[in-house]
């Protein structure tokens, strides 16, 4: 008790400059990310979409392995659409459940225009370009077997496409199954401040950089100009980044308003996590690295600040969070406690702050049930998820992990190395 | 000569007719229904009257009994013809209880023009009359060129189709037992032909299949004793059939008939013949079968089972149908299967024409070569392509193309109907066996409408004398409460014979003069001179008389009614 009060005591005494460099992690690495955030969104005015309908041709693919249970009821919300799609193309990918035999008595049905089968696995990507390669819309969205759609969201995520260099526009996306699993709720606050709210200000800054495979649409021609996904993890991130690289405009619809699950359990979420930040520092700084070579032929500043503002915030913050706790320690001994614990309520604060404008501007998410799980996700998202992320940089940097990825087939990896 | 003409096409109702017979029963009955519809009526006892009335008159028709007490009734027609008088000659109608043996001499066949058998049938004399064509006409010539046929030796009268066709058939087929087929052409005309339902077909083509009761395509040993039995099982169960069925010109009665004949079972098989691709155990039309069965099978004469559900055309009802498998897009048949290539490491997959140019394989979207099975690619899966319009498609669409009409059905739009197999119920057969009364109600009691013809005239006679004079009559109905039974354990003909053996009997029996008079599901007598008690008390006595004479016990039965119980 004496030792609590003490360091209260100390913390304070300090003057503003000794405080900023006790909490210099926060200072550096969260309260900038959360200042940007609310700036942008409450300041820089929401992007006018053109409300005339959509004339193009729309067509929908989707390419699943092993989806039987989920497919059925993602093509009912497709169909329930305000703008229906004009085709919907299903491939099954090597599944070795009974999805193929479901899409072929959906086709009879009329449900959907083509269900295409292959026996053996090609991976998301194949399937996918397959589906592109199949269909005959002058749009292609691209979504998840395991999504459903709010009525209006096809007609919303075509809106951004009425600007002819629109190449793409992301969906929203949120998770349907927060009530399952206490990680599942956190996961729900997390998509509605990081997608929702986060894309959001990306939008405003003309920052999209992933345009997600469970729910994305793209023009046709640039698809096919891109050379559509390729092969490897995280495609739908690589695919975005070629086309910004080609100059092309990509968009969020906030209203186009897409459901998955998400993991419920910590084992599942691990495993995703660990997967897309590989995945993510594989593209940015391998494969797209000369993004930050300013002497590149094809170097553009707002590439490099994407880059960077992943570099700095998501990279280094994971890396630097493990030496703060340590200098902390080694500087204040037990008073260390009490300093994280004071900047876990400043960062809660912050939290709730970002929550309460996430909920503003995303009236789908059930924020109201969600609220009591915000001191939970405060430290979920600040400390766990921060070391996710660093042992995902670790293993790809080190092992080069993303290579082994079971997401992509074997027979993908040999010839990818 | 101008005038008489003019006469007859005036009055084409009115026909003058010799009756030659020496039966007063029959010459009654014919007169009175003739005269009845119009017509005038000469009767001649012996051939010598006929002859001596053909001489001094015209007649249109002449129904000659053939066998008369002095010369027969072919002698008889053939001195009027030699006669020379024959200027007008009339159509001349044998009417003989043996049409068989008639039929046997080939002259017969050349002089009547009609041979009719006996016991008479007076709605066909009747009708015979009325519908004779009237133009003077030469004799017969039957182009009966006898074929040789394997059964020559058969003591059985063959109807031979289509040889036989045009030919003067006996009404019904009577006194024919069987039906030989020489060639496959006119059959539907055949199953027209009223009796055609009622005989063995025999199939002399050997491509009749199981439309034939008996296939003679290949000939084999025993051939005689099997189409023996089958004449006989014929003749057996048709003697079960109640008369209203066999003269029935109702489809459905003359395919229930049919069916029992042949063995009590309808029978479909698959066959590419009939347009309907149903082949049946009869010569009926397809078609025509439908509605029968549909008919009978409401009617419960006839248990039907699921046999086939058929495809067929909505346009032309054919079930000949092509079945095709074709493209969604553009519904060509031109299709072929292709393989999906999945180059791995640019993620393109598509199907093997995308790749393939010339002997190589080159990736359209990344430009390299494919070089290593396994290594650089795989082929995950089969498409099909269309020739025609390029589309592709994992499960082509299957569609019907009527050969018929070549109307084109998707395979889901395609209608179908079911075949479903027949056997005879027991309400069927006894249907069979008592006609029309099988509806009514009261099957067990008297109707006029059954009483058989010579019965209503006596009838008629006795009830005006009772008028007169009061002399009273008793009408007996006599029932057979044993005859299934009898009839199941010993066959029809035996108990036919029985019957009649019985009802002999009964005649010496019965005191003062008794008409007897055949029924088909009962008998009948009538009695003058005597009041109904006195003769409800000596019938016991008299049954017992005729049942001691009799082998079989037919379990006969009496109902009595007097003059008031019929005039009330």
């Amino acid at each position: 008790m004496s030792e609590i009060s003490e360091a209260l005591d100390y913390l304070l005494a300090q003057s503003s400059a000794s405080f900023i460099a006790l909490f210099w992690f926060v200072f550096i690495f969260e309260i900038p990310r959360y200042l940007l955030i609310f700036l942008v969104t409450a300041v820089l005015p929401k992007p006018r979409e053109n409300a005339a309908p959509c004339m193009e041709r729309v067509s929908v693919v989707i390419a699943g392995h092993s989806e039987e249970r989920s497919i059925e009821k993602c093509i009912y919300a497709l169909r329930e659409q305000s703008r229906p799609p004009d085709e919907i193309v299903v491939v099954s990918d090597g599944s070795s459940d009974s999805m193929a035999e479901k899409i072929t008595s959906l086709r009879r049905q009329g449900l959907i225009h083509a269900a295409h089968s292959t026996q053996l696995r090609a991976g998301k990507s194949a399937g996918t370009n397959m589906a592109a390669r199949l269909c005959t819309g002058t749009i292609i969205i691209n979504v998840d077997c395991d999504c459903s759609f709010d009525r209006h969201a096809i007609r919303n995520i075509l809106r951004p496409f009425a600007d002819a260099d629109v190449a793409a526009v992301c969906g929203a996306i949120l998770p349907r199954n927060t009530h399952r699993s206490i990680i599942a709720a956190f996961q729900g606050i997390e998509y509605m401040i990081s997608i929702s709210l986060g894309k959001q200000s990306s939008d405003r800054l003309g920052q999209v950089t992933c345009v997600s495979g469970a729910f994305g649409a793209f023009r046709k021609d640039a698809f096919e100009a891109a050379g559509g996904l390729d092969a490897g993890g995280g495609e739908d991130l690589d695919l975005t980044i070629r086309l910004r690289r080609s100059g092309w405009r990509i968009r969020f619809a906030a209203d186009a308003q897409c459901y998955t699950d998400v993991p419920e359990t910590r084992a599942a979420l691990v495993g995703q996590r660990f997967r897309w930040e590989r995945d993510a520092v594989r593209l940015r700084y391998r494969k797209h690295a000369d993004m930050m070579n300013p002497f590149s032929r094809r170097f553009r500043f707002g590439e490099l600040f994407h880059e960077v503002e992943f570099l700095f915030f998501n990279v280094m913050g994971a890396v630097m969070l493990p030496f703060y706790v340590f200098w902390l320690f080694a500087t204040y001994g037990s008073f260390a406690f009490i300093v994280l614990l004071a900047a876990q309520l400043g960062l809660l604060v912050l939290d709730l702050v970002v929550f309460l404008l996430a909920a503003a501007v995303t009236p789908k998410a059930d924020a109201v049930r969600l609220f009591p799980y915000l001191v939970g996700y405060s430290v979920f998202s600040s400390i766990y998820m921060r070391l996710i992320r660093l042992t995902a940089y670790i293993q790809e940097w080190i092992f080069r992990a993303s290579y082994a990825d079971s997401y992509v087939p074997d027979k993908v990896h040999k010839v990818r190395g | 000569m101008a005038l008489t003409h003019v006469e007859v096409e005036n009055d084409t109702a009115s026909r003058s007719v010799l009756l030659v017979e020496d039966s007063s029963v029959t010459q009654d009955i014919v007169q009175l229904v003739l005269q009845q519809a119009g017509h005038r009526v000469l009767i001649a006892d012996t051939g010598e009257d006929a002859l001596s009335l053909l001489a001094a008159e015209d007649f249109d028709v002449v129904l000659m009994d053939f066998h008369l007490p002095d010369i027969n009734g072919l002698q008889v027609v053939q001195s009027h013809l030699a006669s020379g008088l024959n200027i007008h000659r009339p159509h001349f109608i044998a009417v003989t209880g043996d049409v068989r043996g008639l039929l046997a001499d080939k002259l017969n066949c050349e002089v009547f023009d009609r041979i009719v058998p006996k016991p008479i049938d007076i709605d066909l004399i009747c009708s015979l009359v009325e519908t004779l064509d009237l133009e003077p006409r030469k004799a017969a010539t039957p182009k009966l060129v006898a074929r040789s046929h394997p059964f020559g030796e058969l003591p059985f009268a063959f109807l031979k189709w289509p040889t036989d066709q045009g030919s003067n058939l006996t009404p019904g087929l009577i006194g024919f037992d069987a039906i030989l087929i020489q060639s496959t052409e006119a059959l539907p005309l055949l199953w027209q032909q009223s009796g055609a339902n009622l005989l063995p077909i025999i199939d002399l083509t050997g491509t009749l299949g199981t439309r034939a009761d008996f296939d003679a395509g290949a000939p084999g040993l025993d051939d005689e004793e099997r189409l023996t039995i089958l004449v006989d099982q014929f003749k057996d169960l048709h003697a079960e059939i109640h008369p209203d069925i066999i003269k029935s010109n109702d489809p459905a009665d003359r395919v229930l008939a049919r069916i029992h004949l042949a063995g009590g079972s309808l029978r479909p098989t698959r066959g590419g013949e009939h347009r309907s691709m149903i082949q049946w155990n009869t010569i009926a039309d397809s078609d025509d079968l439908e509605t029968a069965i549909s008919k009978l099978e409401k009617e419960g004469f006839l248990e039907t089972r699921f046999f086939e559900r058929v495809h067929h055309c909505p346009k032309c009802k054919s079930a000949r149908l092509l079945i095709r498998e074709e493209c969604h897009a553009c519904k060509s048949a031109n299709l072929t299967e292709e393989s999906y290539l999945h180059h791995f490491r640019c993620a393109y997959q598509g199907p093997e024409s995308d790749f393939r140019q010339g002997d190589e394989l080159i990736c359209p979207k990344c430009r390299r070569t494919l070089g290593h099975f396994g290594q650089d690619y795989d082929r995950p899966g089969t498409t099909v392509k269309c020739n025609s319009c390029s589309e592709l498609t994992t499960e082509p669409m299957v569609a019907f193309v009527c050969v018929d009409c070549a109307a084109r059905t998707s395979a889901d739009a395609t209608p179908t109907r079911d075949v479903s197999m027949g056997e005879v119920t027991e309400a069927g057969r006894a249907y069979l066996k008592s006609g029309q009364a099988f509806f009514g109600a009261t099957r067990q009691t008297l109707r006029f409408a059954d009483l058989p013809l010579e019965l209503i005239i006596a009838l008629n006679k006795a009830a005006s004398q009772f008028n007169e004079t009061k002399a009273p009559f008793v009408l007996g109905y006599i029932a057979y409460d044993n005859l299934d039974a009898v009839r199941s354990e010993h066959g029809a003909r035996q108990t036919a014979e029985a019957r009649s053996l019985w009802l002999e009997n009964l005649q010496q029996t019965l005191s003062g003069k008794p008409i007897i008079a055949k029924g088909t599901a009962n008998d009948f007598f009538l009695v003058t001179q005597i009041d109904k008690p006195e003769m409800d008390g000596s019938l016991p006595q008299y049954k017992g008389r005729c049942d001691a004479s009799v082998r079989l016990d037919l379990g006969a039965r009496f109902t009595t009614f007097g003059p008031k119980d019929i005039t009330a």
